[in-house]
């Protein structure tokens, strides 16, 4: 734990200065509809020209870090996401909401993304020495399974209406194919309009089908988000208490976070989702989730935060950017002489030592003032639904613009709106089709690799690959298997007692 | 009361002309726009904010230029956007021309790089063919050899210019490769490091860390002339090749919508040069660890006719590699 000798470095009077400001700056770019992490450092970079290298590690991390705190806030008051790594956060934290559990809800955000933070980081730190290796262990196969894994989640999140859940899904399999395909790089299902070369973005996809389906429902009552509930501002220790208890969750989707940060390619978004869809997986009480299960919003705040850790690894073992963030961060190093890449573990060990005590203090700072100032912003859920609608839509609306700034994405929000009003009254899954929508770029760019360099046997003969089949196998069969046990043991008790 | 009317309009005429002529005098009046076809943070991006405060110091008011960012398509979009603008000096734009002519030749797109009024060229990057640092592969004469019915070529995408570069030097060389496509740089140089891939071509900018740090090694520069740091790696001219010493490299041009009025082309070209040799825009480009390469209006209008015709030279092989799934 190298990072602690560089803490002192951290805690002087200018370089917190800057921390706490820049913390500032990321939490209200992350509040802000559509930008994130990425957005806030860019925004930074010109202000680091004038600073020591220090300063500027401190300046961008800091923002970066807090951004992703900010983002998770819209997320659980209005179901609009900041950022499109807060998209899952909508799923779990705005129902919480609705039941006046806002507080509950932020407070456990705001703790599970410091402490997976500082997860994240310490694993980041003590994987230095093995870092290279570790990374060029995952290849495509196993970025495959982990797609296959990520869509076995969608019979979990639907049982009950399995039928619905599989349609909703195809349909998600369908948008993400939109675009530009990954074999010869020409267009597909764009109809000859520029925009969908891209794809159909994901944050409008969400703001539309959760956030605008969401208003019009609110514009049809009189009362609140949180109608008829006594709402708490305020820190809730609940929310607190809450990740204590599922102390267990917490770890596993911190470590899902770390992971799937680790490999450049697969990025974050996908690292949310990964870490719900195991939550979901793997909780008693799989029904719950979706209507208020604080463990979903635990799992995808920790994974978040955790995966920075992650991110890092490539970053600094080779230069590689895990993200796009990151590669904004390598350009902003490099001005100040540091180039990302093999001597950081050794030649620049003690910056990169500093780095990491700099983004842990970031998450702390981040932390606290996103308590102070996130909870108080819970009176939202308490006007009145018809009076909320017109500025959720607009919120909403300038989300889908912000992440981007092109109309085609406010035109897809809107029309995933009147899409998700339908879904909801027919019992359709939205969280199925934006599993699938975010995992189908992974599961056939990722199929194309396996093939061209295993071949059709690489699925089956690579350790991870095999143990990630083999876990989406159980996952599937489990509740089956659960279920027949289940009926066995009443059939025998009733046989017992007639 | 006819007499009346015609006279109004001759007034009206002339006072429109007047008024139009005083308008190009006076130019520029109002903000500049500078488009950029990519997301903040990449080195189109970087360029075009870097030039836009000197631009703007440069211009006979000091009128303000903003980057305006428009991503997609891989900068088709804003080069769409472009094409359709009015040329009227207030929206310029820097080009990828390398990427676009590719893709201008690979699918149907609104803009045409021959009609584009060119500024100048801010900067070059060199190709370069890259393959693992501790692997098997000492030379490009490696790949002759043939040890495998087929090279694994790491790409960024088949429609990507550097891919193109690769394919049109392995046809010449008469070598079997198959891509591995990926979604970017990052990716597609860890697959060349990890060993799932032989070998990978892009921008010298782009990989010189990664050859630096060991992790790969160049095994072809091109260039009219060996880089000064690799004396011994060869330039395409070496292995015979000496028309893809250049043509293929990839340029940044800055551009404005065809049509341009010759006196507004005038100011704008002006202006970019001066911004370009400013001592203090050198300093700022210089942290950035970028090297400007400036070529005038006239030049910049040559090189993009000299690299649609390279790319028309190898528009079989180019279009044999877009429709290799349909083999």
């Amino acid at each position: 734990m190298g990072f602690l000798s560089q803490l002192g470095a951290v805690f002087h009077w200018d370089l917190m200065l800057i921390m706490v400001g820049s913390v500032m700056f990321g939490l209200i770019v992350g509040v802000l509809p559509g930008l994130g992490g990425t957005i806030a450092m860019v925004l930074l970079i010109p202000l680091t020209f004038g600073m020591s290298p220090e300063a500027s590690i401190v300046l961008l991390l800091a923002a970066y870090g807090a951004s992703n705190f900010g983002g998770s806030i819209t997320s659980i008051l209005i179901n609009t996401p900041g950022d499109a790594v807060n998209a899952a956060t909508t799923f779990d934290g705005y129902p919480l909401a609705k039941q006046g559990k806002a507080g509950m809800a932020i407070t456990a955000s705001m703790f599970c993304s410091a402490l997976g933070g500082l997860v994240g980081l310490v694993v980041l730190d003590l994987m230095i020495p093995v870092a290279r290796k570790l990374i060029l262990a995952f290849s495509y196969p196993d970025f495959f399974m982990l797609a296959v894994f990520g869509l076995t989640v969608i019979a979990v999140v639907t049982r009950g209406n399995t039928f619905r859940g599989l349609i909703s899904a195809l349909f998600g399999l369908l948008l993400a194919y939109v675009g530009t395909d990954p074999i010869v790089g020409g267009e597909r299902f764009t109809f000859g309009v520029d925009y969908l070369w891209d794809g159909i973005d994901l944050v409008a996809v969400i703001t539309g089908l959760f956030a605008v389906g969401e208003a019009y429902t609110l514009s049809q009552q009189k009362e609140s988000i949180a109608s008829d509930i006594e709402v708490k501002s305020g820190i809730s220790w609940e929310g607190i208490t809450a990740v204590v208890k599922n102390y267990w969750l917490f770890l596993r989707s911190c470590f899902i976070g770390i992971y799937l940060g680790m490999v450049p390619g697969v990025g974050g978004v996908v690292a949310s989702f990964m870490a719900y869809g195991t939550a979901v997986q793997m909780s008693k009480t799989p029904e719950k989730f979706g209507k208020g299960a604080i463990e979903g919003v635990i799992a995808v705040e920790s994974a978040n935060d955790a995966k920075e850790g992650g991110n890092l690894l490539p970053t600094l073992a080779f230069g590689i950017p895990g993200n796009s963030a990151m590669a904004v961060l390598i350009g902003g190093l490099m001005m100040h002489g540091l180039s990302p890449g093999p001597e950081m573990l050794t030649k620049n060990i003690d910056t990169t030592e500093f780095l990491i005590a700099a983004a842990v203090v970031g998450k702390f700072v981040a932390m606290a003032l996103g308590l102070m100032f996130g909870t108080r912003l819970i009176f939202l859920t308490k006007i009145r639904g018809n009076l909320m609608a017109p500025g959720i839509v607009a919120f909403a609306l300038v989300a889908a613009y912000g992440a981007g700034g092109k109309l085609g994405d406010v035109i897809v929000a809107a029309v995933f709106g009147a899409i998700g009003v339908f879904m909801q009254k027919y019992g359709y899954s939205r969280i199925s089709l934006i599993i699938a929508l975010v995992l189908g770029g992974l599961l056939e760019s990722s199929y194309h690799q396996s093939m061209t360099t295993f071949g059709a046997s690489g699925f089956f003969t690579r350790p991870i690959a095999l143990t990630l089949f083999a876990i989406a196998v159980f996952s599937l069969v489990w509740p089956v298997v659960r279920n027949k046990i289940k009926g066995e043991d009443k059939a025998k008790a009733q046989g017992v007692n007639p | 009361m006819v007499l009346k009317r015609n006279v109004v309009t001759v007034l009206v005429t002339f006072l429109l002309l007047v008024g139009g002529s005083t308008a190009t005098a006076a130019y520029p009046d109002k903000t500049i726009e500078f488009v950029v076809g990519y997301k903040p943070g990449g080195g189109y991006s970087d360029w075009a904010q870097a030039l836009a405060p000197f631009i703007e110091k440069h211009l006979p008011r000091k009128t303000n230029v903003v980057v305006r960012h428009m991503d997609g398509a891989g900068s088709a979009i804003a080069a769409n956007y472009m094409q359709k603008a009015r040329p009227d000096g207030y929206t310029i734009g820097i080009y990828n021309v390398a990427g676009l002519a590719a893709t201008q030749l690979a699918r149907k797109v609104q803009y045409d790089l021959s009609k584009v009024t060119w500024l100048a060229r801010v900067s070059y990057d060199d190709t370069v063919a890259v393959v693992n640092g501790k692997g098997p592969y000492k030379s490009m004469l490696d790949f002759k050899k043939q040890t495998k019915p087929e090279y694994v070529v790491s790409t960024k995408g088949l429609a990507a210019t550097n891919t193109i570069t690769g394919a049109v030097t392995f046809a010449k060389m008469g070598v079997k490769w198959k891509p591995l496509n990926h979604a970017g740089t990052g990716e597609s140089v860890l697959a060349v490091i990890r060993g799932d891939a032989d070998i990978t071509w892009g921008s010298f900018e782009s990989l010189q860390q990664y050859i630096s740090s060991g992790d790969l090694k160049l095994v072809l520069y091109y260039d009219s002339e060996r880089h000064k740091e690799f004396p011994t790696v060869p330039i395409p001219a070496d292995l015979g090749m000496a028309e893809l010493n250049e043509s293929m490299n990839s340029h940044r041009l800055i551009g404005a919508p065809p049509g341009l009025a010759a006196d507004v082309r005038t100011v704008l070209e002006t202006a970019i040069r001066k911004a370009v040799e400013d001592p203090e825009f050198a300093n700022a480009v210089k942290k950035m660890k970028r090297t400007p390469a400036y070529l005038d209006g006239k030049q910049s209008t040559e090189l993009v006719q000299n690299v649609l015709q390279s790319y028309q030279t190898y528009a079989d092989t180019v279009k044999a590699l877009l429709s290799q799934d349909k083999q």
